[in-house]
């Protein structure tokens, strides 16, 4: 599928170049700029031109999506969203003539093939796993650290049917531990951890480059293993940032 | 007589220098005039015409030399197997010698006639021309060559196993005295026999001798040492064996040549230490343990010979040590303790250090051992989550030295002691902390003028200039430098007053210490009015100061400052040294007799616990009165100045209410400690990864632990945090194609 390519374009793709390429679904013809437009002002704040929690809201239910779904995150993904909770009508045009739809209907149709593209292709999930970070900071606070609690939510909802073996003990010691928050790098070596270590916590080495949290982790896990968790060992190496 | 060529009769010529040639090999009387005679003889054979007769003589001579050689071997023969040594040692003495002069008197045929057929060198080693076996040689080699084949195959074996004979008797210690000459006479004409053979190893001497001899010498240890080992102890054997080497080395010396020495020590020490090295190193343990000396001066020597059996030893006493050191340390309590933890390690240190000098031979490896083991000694932690003490200590150790109160010890003694205080400094891991508390007692000493002597300060830190470089040292320099400005500044300023006719009304010196060298907190500044009595003065410097300085700031650390307060109101004047805030509370009591500390406290405005804990230290020194103990005074508090306070010494210095060393004092250090190493690992990151661009996870800390060693070993998680750190801070990011590696972001 041309288009339907994980990059969340920033750029306007060329309709003339889609157009012209023979194979392409007659659908993408049908992507109109002003249905799409309209589509943006139903949901739009009244004086505002944006989509805020409301909107996102009924646009869900419309969608017959909870707002704290999976598909969701597509959707934010592929609108290439700054932050939560908003979508402003750029993010939304452009979003929706990435994805080729103009209508409800349309995008309802197009949510399961990403999300079936994504559980396929693992380099896919690594964008969305990507996006999802940055999506996370509230950026009117100039966040550059995610906050443990929306860690925690969000990387439960980026796995969403494909969850790492290691997942809940991860969220249960981010829980259980006064951890201020995932910096990026730490949040995008999960992924790399998750891979590494599986299910099974003797292959980690801590000589090699992993964050330093994932260090504090393990030696937890194995201390409880150990029967001997010392509790504020582990507390007292806690990730202090210093900004 | 000509040198012209001419026709000679060969027989006739050769009949007569067969004469002479005899009694030249047997050591006959020949007179000169003959032996000149010959000498021509040869020459003209050589050269005579029609055709020379050089080969002729040459063959005839070879005869000549076989044969006589032939009746030599028959006549040692006929001595009996008895005397057989003795008998061929006789003709070889004999014979060698002869052949030499023969030699010469061959000098001719040797160098016109037979040197030129002989191939070059060169053309040897580049050539590809294999020596003609049946090449013609000197006759000195000729005379060797005849001797090798005719004396010595027939005799050889005999030869040799009565050499083996007379070696094992030697051994045995009963040896026959008047064959001792004689062995090594038979054994070295066994390499003499070849000497013509250029820049080879004694082919004969190895084949025939060497090799028996070698192996007759390893049998005999072999028994030698299990015979030992059923009779004696590990260190009986021990001597012995040491013995037995320094026998056999001489030995070596009086009967083989050189090329065997080597070679017979290598055989007695893998007979009697090799062998039976798991014995040996089996007793290491408690020998160390037990600091037998002498066994242990033995069995370093037979230890080392061996490949790799020393280092079970090393270890052995590595642990030792360490062992020593952590019992040195770990009784230690009480107020005391810096002195006596710094001064017991130093006992330890000492001690090893000696007993390797006198019994490894102060041998590097141990020497090794002995740093080991004090740094894993001197870093050790009660307590994983607390910061290793020692630097602390040491600091404090050096505190004590280099302060006024150190009585009862003379300067030389002082500065021995500090001397060695480098030691321990050395096998320090956190020299920065080290740093930061010397520092930080150094800025005490020299604001409150509380050294012993400069030159003993300034002595120590170019010590740890030495040992740690000079951005080690660089702000306790700086710190020197403000005291020695001050003491100008100090002069000027009151050249200024002269000349200005400005009188204070007291007498007034300050110190003017830079901000960035000195460890002083500004945070803990509290607000102070400045007394009356000390504004102008105050006032006056600082228009002073800023009219040469111009745009500097100065902060004034009022709580550091003390005065001299003369007290009038008594019975006999009293001349009081106290801190400026102490001072502060007396001068109120200029006006009036009594007054509430919340007075005090409002006139100084100063913060309530400093005043209460200064009025405290007043009133516990008498100087002021109140109806409750000092320790229970609150704001409401009267204050009664005491009117009959007397003391036998009428100039004194009262305590200051400072407290000493707090437990937050320490722990901010170690706080500031930390921050400077934080800063400290990831200004190396930064620099490592600008000059290497792209780096793995692991070399990178590599280069970070090599960088920072010199003051600090970080922890492996620390250096980690640091990099995260910069990743987030976007100077380094991981590259796209490995997790494990970093890129620099320009």
């Amino acid at each position: 599928q041309l288009n339907g390519n994980s990059k969340p374009l920033s750029e306007k793709p060329s309709r003339t170049f889609c157009s012209l390429l023979p194979g392409s679904l007659g659908r993408e013809k049908d992507v109109s700029e002003v249905k799409i437009n309209n589509l943006f002002d139903a949901y739009k704040e009244p004086n505002r031109d944006v989509i805020l929690a409301d909107g996102i809201e009924k646009l869900c239910s419309d969608l017959d999506l909870s707002p704290d779904e999976f598909k969701v995150l597509i959707l934010a993904w592929k609108m290439n969203a700054e932050q939560m909770c908003q979508f402003t009508r750029t993010e939304f045009v452009s979003g929706c003539k990435n994805m080729h739809v103009d209508s409800i209907k349309g995008i309802q149709q197009r949510l399961p093939d990403i999300a079936a593209e994504i559980s396929k292709d693992s380099e896919i999930f690594k964008e969305l796993y990507r996006f999802t970070f940055r999506f996370g900071l509230d950026v009117n606070l100039g966040q550059r650290i995610l906050p443990s609690d929306m860690a925690v939510c969000l990387w439960k909802l980026v796995f969403t049917g494909r969850e790492p073996l290691i997942l809940p003990r991860w969220l249960h010691f981010l829980e259980s531990h006064n951890v201020r928050g995932i910096p990026r790098d730490t949040w995008n070596m999960f992924l790399n951890f998750a891979e590494t270590v599986g299910d099974d916590l003797s292959s980690y080495d801590d000589t090699e480059a992993w964050p330093s949290l994932f260090d504090d982790f393990v030696e937890y896990e194995n201390d409880a293993a150990n029967q001997n968790v010392s509790k504020d060992r582990i507390d007292s190496n806690v990730i202090k940032e210093d900004s | 007589m000509s040198l012209k060529p001419r026709t000679v009769d060969f027989n006739q010529t050769w009949d007569t220098l067969q004469e002479t040639v005899k009694g030249v090999v047997t050591l006959g009387n020949v007179p000169r005039a003959i032996w000149n005679d010959r000498f021509s003889d040869v020459y003209s054979l050589c050269v005579s015409f029609p055709e020379p007769l050089a080969d002729r003589l040459y063959i005839e001579t070879k005869a000549f030399l076989e044969n006589h050689v032939q009746g030599l071997l028959d006549v040692v023969r006929s001595k009996g197997e008895t005397k057989l040594l003795q008998a061929y040692h006789n003709c070889w003495v004999e014979y060698s010698q002869g052949i030499i002069y023969l030699h010469r008197l061959y000098l001719y045929l040797n160098t016109q006639h037979i040197r030129s057929q002989k191939l070059s060198e060169a053309e040897i080693i580049y050539g590809n021309v294999t020596p003609n076996a049946e090449e013609q040689m000197e006759i000195g080699e000729l005379g060797l060559e005849v001797w090798k084949r005719m004396m010595i195959e027939p005799l050889r074996e005999n030869l040799v196993n009565h050499l083996l004979e007379e070696i094992h008797k030697d051994r045995l210690g009963n040896p026959s005295d008047h064959l001792i000459d004689i062995v090594r006479g038979v054994i070295m004409s066994f390499v003499s026999v070849e000497e013509y053979r250029k820049s080879q190893s004694p082919e004969l001497y190895q084949q025939i001798f060497e090799a028996p001899f070698l192996q007759a010498t390893g049998e005999f240890y072999k028994r030698e040492a299990s015979k030992l080992l059923q009779e004696c102890d590990t260190s009986q054997y021990m001597e012995k064996v040491t013995q037995r080497l320094d026998e056999e080395r001489q030995r070596s010396q009086r009967f083989v040549h050189i090329s065997t020495h080597a070679k017979v020590k290598a055989k007695c020490e893998q007979h009697m230490v090799a062998d039976h090295l798991a014995l040996l190193q089996s007793e290491c343990h408690s020998m160390v343990v037990q600091e037998r000396e002498r066994d242990l001066a033995l069995l370093y020597p037979l230890l080392r010979s061996v490949q790799g059996g020393i280092s079970v030893l090393i270890s052995e006493v590595m642990e030792h040590i360490k062992q020593k050191g952590t019992e040195a340390i770990a009784g230690i309590r009480g107020e005391n303790y810096h002195v006596l933890f710094i001064e017991s390690l130093l006992a330890v240190h000492n001690k090893y250090r000696t007993l390797i000098s006198n019994v490894f031979n102060g041998d590097l490896a141990f020497i090794g051992a002995l740093d080991k083991a004090c740094i894993s000694v001197v870093n050790t932690r009660p307590n994983p989550k607390t910061p290793c003490r020692s630097p602390e200590l040491l600091a404090k150790y050096c505190d004590c030295l280099l302060k006024k109160s150190s009585k009862g010890i003379s300067d030389t003694e002082i500065d021995e002691k500090l001397f060695q205080s480098i030691t321990i400094f050395k096998y320090i891991d956190d020299k920065d902390a080290f740093q930061k508390f010397y520092a930080r007692m150094l800025a005490k000493r020299l604001i409150h003028q509380q050294s012993q002597s400069m030159d003993a300060e300034e002595a120590m830190i170019d010590r740890l200039k030495q040992a740690c470089g000079y951005e080690f040292t660089n702000k306790l320099h700086r710190m020197f430098t403000d005291i020695s400005l001050s003491t100008d500044l100090n002069t000027k300023f009151n050249a200024h007053l002269k000349t200005e006719s400005i009188d204070l009304g007291i007498n007034f010196s300050i110190y003017v210490l830079q901000a960035g060298a000195w460890p002083l907190n500004l945070t803990s500044l509290s607000t102070f009015s400045v007394p009356q009595e000390l504004e102008k003065s105050v006032q006056t410097f600082e228009n002073f100061y800023h009219k040469h300085f111009n745009g500097r700031k100065l902060t004034w650390f009022h709580h550091l400052c003390q005065g001299d307060l003369k007290l009038g109101y008594l019975k006999k004047p009293y001349i009081i040294t106290m801190q400026t805030f102490q001072m502060s509370i007396m001068l109120l009591f200029e006006d009036t007799d009594t007054m509430t500390c919340n007075d005090v406290e409002q006139a100084l405005k100063l913060s309530q616990d400093v005043v209460l804990k200064h009025i405290a230290s007043l009133i516990d020194c008498k100087l002021l009165l109140s109806e409750v103990p000092s320790e229970n005074i609150t704001p409401e508090s009267v204050l009664k100045l005491n009117m009959d306070y007397s003391n036998k010494r009428t100039k004194l210095r009262i305590t200051a209410a400072m407290v000493r060393d707090s437990p937050q004092e320490v722990e901010h250090t170690m706080n500031a400690i930390n921050e400077d190493r934080k800063l400290y690992l990831q200004a190396a990151i930064v620099r490592i990864m600008k000059s290497r661009r792209v780096l793995r996870h692991n070399a990178l800390i590599q280069e970070v632990l090599g960088q920072s060693k010199v003051t600090f070993a970080p922890s492996i998680s620390m250096i980690k945090k640091c990099i995260e750190s910069l990743i987030d801070k976007q100077y380094l990011e991981r590259t796209p194609n490995s997790p494990d590696e970093y890129m620099y972001i320009a």
